[in-house]
């Protein structure tokens, strides 16, 4: 079975996940935690465009999640999966700032962001995530 | 969107079509309204390249149809016929594959700059080859339909084209050279040498001494037809520093020609926003007092104020006391808000009377400007030699397009166009007859010429004679606008140079910071101060909730944006992500639609119809039948039908086709032969055993000893059969 090429990320992208691997090792497996995924998505209020409620792949998407929120600021719901009787959180998101999803957020949480929770007019998120099968493919390597 | 959508008509109807029509129209394929393509920088260059190409042309061109050659109007080939017929002319796919995937070491900027077809070397088919673009885009944009005009107008540019493109190279006719020529000519404002600037090809693109382009060293060489070289570094450092002035181009025979220097560097400028665009590039039919300042702005200059007491002083004699008082008034110094709503009332009224839409560019016509000042006997001569027009069509097109212009003009232009109209349709009636005198007999020819000018004077004598406006109210508003119309038309291209200059200085800052990001400004860059001291903030009620503020800077998440944003997969990548359809979705419709086209593929569907397909058909329907049987076999079912009947339709179960056949002869008969009752096993006892009905039998190898055959032991069905046989029986 031919394993899946993998690119390098850009090189911004990469600035910035070398910047975050600097800043949080402690939150990043010790350092060793390295994205091989950036997926950039944009939202234009105008539009309607919002995020819906979900959890990430618990097993593709890895432990790990890194959000880089660009453009403007947003509030993100994160709503408890298997305790359907908590309160839904809403955590301010900034703009230019990064969030670190782990642990219980990480596998037991679904966020999602409502179009009206955009409070600017265009907000471009930046997902990092270290991909199981390419990571695995990698290792192969 | 919609601007893209119309260049394509207006550079059929009002003027020529640019070299840059292909990737216009291929931009307007790629940017629609369901899938927006982030434009980038160089997108809105390309745009306003091709904009200015087509303001600035001199020249309106004849399409078949609408000339001399209407009865040669050949038919509207399709797209593949297009295609085929340009298949000498391209590369083949495998080089084209290459071109368009890129070779290895290219950067995608080289990958893009050799999608447009103009910067591939010039040969001897460039003509054909651009003819043949020109074609496809005119087909194209015709397939997006519009109004019944415009696309019957755009079949009739790809017949022209298309029928230029399938034609040889002709000296004569070389309307590819002449069409780059015009567009620069349009862009350096000057007259071009038929010969001078076109035709030197660039050899040293070839190999790998290929010199770097830039996507802008792309499209003004795209625009100008080849004739571009990429700009040498500057020894500032500077990317675009030696690029400025526009005389540092070269081509390879050493010299360039100056028409394309000064073109290219208009064009450069242009991109800029840097006095790209000319007050003669305003057209006064643009200007409206609805929806612009302009009229107020010109008003408001004392030399205009100046003009306009001119014009009133002579048209005094003729204008009423009243209103002749009101604008003189109005004209002073310090006049009251009423004099100068007085003035602007006149001004509206001069620019509503005189600014009408009228297409006063000259004809072109297979590479000639038949109507221009310049050339025009030359060109003339040329085509009247290749039989191409008749030797009197200037004179008549000139008269048609006077006629034309007094007919939409609101001034009726009583004065100029309708009484040239007459003079020129005169002409043509006395160079018929003395033709037809010449000849000895009134030809049929000479009688069409004749009847045709008569034609002609009688309608422009019936627009003189029925202006929309009196004579005298169109001569002082005719004035009035030739005071007036120079400087709004200033005024406007000054706004719209500003507003242009403004954003193009955004873009180009933003572009300057992404050529600095590129090679890695945050690679370099330090973080913001605050951030290697910032640690993650947990959240508070949120386990392993973490956040950063102030992660980047306001630059780099500017650069961030613009670098995800003009990132060309952005596109698709949005539209794989969020269509349901897509695979990559793995949504339950996509999987669904998927499954459905492999099976539509498959030998195996039953849609194909084949015997493989039949025969897994029939396989298929087998397991469900089989399925069925097990899950629920016949016997239950005959039970509960017998006991919903109550008959006896089946006594026992069948274990044989020959029980079955011989219980489905007992339904059949009135007195069943084999009664249930009388098929009673009875336990299995030591030497007897019911014939081959029962799983325990015996045999003679174990001497009479009861055995279990093997093959029957696990005999599933025996208590249901048992159960099912008493229920039977009750």
């Amino acid at each position: 079975m031919a394993t899946p090429r993998l690119d390098p990320l850009p090189p911004p992208l990469l600035a910035v996940a070398n910047r975050m691997a600097s800043l949080a090792p402690h939150l990043l497996e010790r350092g060793t935690w390295r994205p091989n995924q950036a997926n950039a998505i944009s939202y234009t209020k105008a539009k309607g465009h919002y995020l819906g409620a979900h959890c990430d792949d618990r097993q593709l998407s890895g432990r790990i999640l890194c959000n880089l929120s660009l453009g403007c600021d947003a509030v993100m719901t994160y709503t408890n999966d298997k305790d359907k009787e908590e309160k839904p959180h809403r955590v301010e998101l900034p703009r230019r700032s990064l969030q670190f999803q782990t642990g219980q957020v990480r596998f037991n949480y679904a966020h999602g962001i409502a179009s009206e929770d955009l409070r600017g007019e265009r907000r471009v998120s930046i997902t990092f995530r270290k991909e199981q099968i390419a990571s695995k493919a990698a290792n192969k390597k | 969107m919609e601007l893209l959508r119309r260049l394509p008509i207006i550079a059929f109807e009002d003027g020529l079509p640019p070299p840059l029509l292909g990737p216009l129209t291929w931009l307007m394929v790629a940017h629609t309204a369901k899938t927006p393509l982030p434009l980038s920088c160089m997108h809105v260059n390309l745009i306003l390249a091709a904009t200015l190409q087509l303001a600035s042309s001199r020249y309106r061109e004849r399409l078949l149809g609408e000339g001399p050659r209407d009865g040669a109007r050949a038919p509207l080939p399709s797209l593949a016929d297009l295609i085929n017929l340009d298949a000498n002319l391209t590369p083949s796919s495998s080089e084209m594959a290459v071109e368009i995937a890129g070779r290895p070491g290219q950067s995608d900027v080289e990958v893009t700059c050799a999608a447009f077809r103009g910067c591939s070397e010039e040969d001897s088919a460039a003509d054909a080859r651009l003819a043949m673009d020109v074609a496809r885009a005119a087909l194209l944009r015709a397939a997006y339909g519009g109004m019944g005009g415009d696309v019957a107008m755009l079949h009739k540019a790809v017949t022209t084209w298309s029928a230029r493109g399938a034609e040889q190279p002709s000296e004569s006719l070389a309307w590819g050279a002449r069409l780059r020529a015009c567009a620069r000519e349009a862009l350096s404002g000057r007259v071009l040498s038929s010969g001078g600037s076109e035709g030197s090809a660039e050899g040293n693109a070839k190999g790998n001494d290929r010199p770097r382009l830039t996507l802008e060293d792309a499209i003004v060489r795209e625009a100008l037809g080849g004739n571009v070289r990429p700009p040498e570094p500057s020894s500032s450092g500077s990317p675009r520093g030696g690029t400025r002035d526009g005389a540092d181009g070269r081509t390879d025979g050493g010299a360039r020609a100056p028409g394309a220097s000064l073109a290219e560097a208009e064009l450069r400028r242009a991109m800029r926003g840097e006095g790209g665009l000319r007050w003669g590039d305003v057209p006064l039919s643009s200007l409206d007092f609805h929806c612009t300042n302009v009229l107020d702005q010109a008003l408001a200059t004392p030399a205009v104020l100046a003009s306009l007491r001119q014009v009133l002083a002579r048209e005094d004699a003729g204008a009423a006391p009243s209103e002749g008082a009101a604008f003189e008034a109005a004209l002073e110094p310090g006049a009251p808000s009423d004099a100068s709503k007085a003035a602007l009332e006149l001004g509206q009224r001069a620019m509503w009377a005189c600014s009408s839409a009228l297409n006063v560019k000259e004809d072109w016509l297979e590479g000639r400007a038949l109507t221009a000042n310049r050339g025009a006997a030359e060109g003339m001569a040329s085509c009247a030699t290749a039989g191409v027009i008749p030797p009197d069509w200037e004179h008549r097109m000139a008269a048609t397009d006077w006629l034309r212009g007094v007919a939409i003009s609101r001034l009726g232009l009583t004065t100029n166009r309708a009484v040239q109209a007459m003079r020129l349709a005169e002409e043509v009636s006395a160079k018929a007859q003395a033709a037809a005198r010449a000849s000895g007999s009134a030809s049929s020819s000479a009688q069409a010429e004749a009847s045709w000018a008569a034609e002609a004077a009688a309608a422009a004598a019936a627009v003189a004679a029925s202006g929309e406006y009196p004579p005298r109210e169109a001569s002082l508003l005719g004035n009035a606008w030739a005071a007036i119309g120079p400087h709004c038309r200033m005024a406007a291209c000054e706004t719209l140079q500003k507003l242009l200059a403004n954003e193009m200085r955004q873009r180009e800052a933003q572009q300057r910071l992404l050529d600095a990001m590129s090679p890695g400004l945050l690679l370099e860059a330090p973080p913001p101060r605050h951030v290697g001291s910032t640690k993650p903030e947990p959240h508070a009620h949120l386990p392993g909730l973490f956040l950063v503020k102030d992660f980047v800077s306001e630059a780099e998440e500017a650069a961030l944006i613009e670098w995800c944003v003009s990132s060309p997969a952005w596109g698709t990548r949005l539209s794989l992500s969020l269509s349901p359809l897509s695979p990559l979705s793995l949504s339950p419709l996509s999987l669904l639609s998927l499954s459905y086209l492999s099976l539509s593929l498959s030998p195996l569907s039953p849609l194909s119809l084949s015997p493989l397909s039949l025969l897994s058909l029939s396989y298929l329907s087998l397991s469900l039948s089989l399925c069925v049987c097990v899950c629920c076999p016949p016997y239950q079912l005959c039970a509960r039908a017998r006991r919903a009947s109550r008959c006896f339709l089946l006594s026992a179960p069948a274990r044989s086709s020959s029980s079955l056949a011989g219980a489905t002869r007992v339904s059949g008969s009135r007195r069943p032969t084999t009664h249930p009752r009388s098929r009673r096993r009875r336990p299995p006892t030591a030497g007897s055993s019911p014939s081959g009905t029962h799983p325990v039998r015996a045999t003679k190898a174990n001497h009479g000893e009861p055995t279990r055959d093997p093959a029957r032991v696990d005999d599933w069905r025996r208590p249901d059969w048992i159960r099912s046989r008493r229920r039977c029986s009750q």
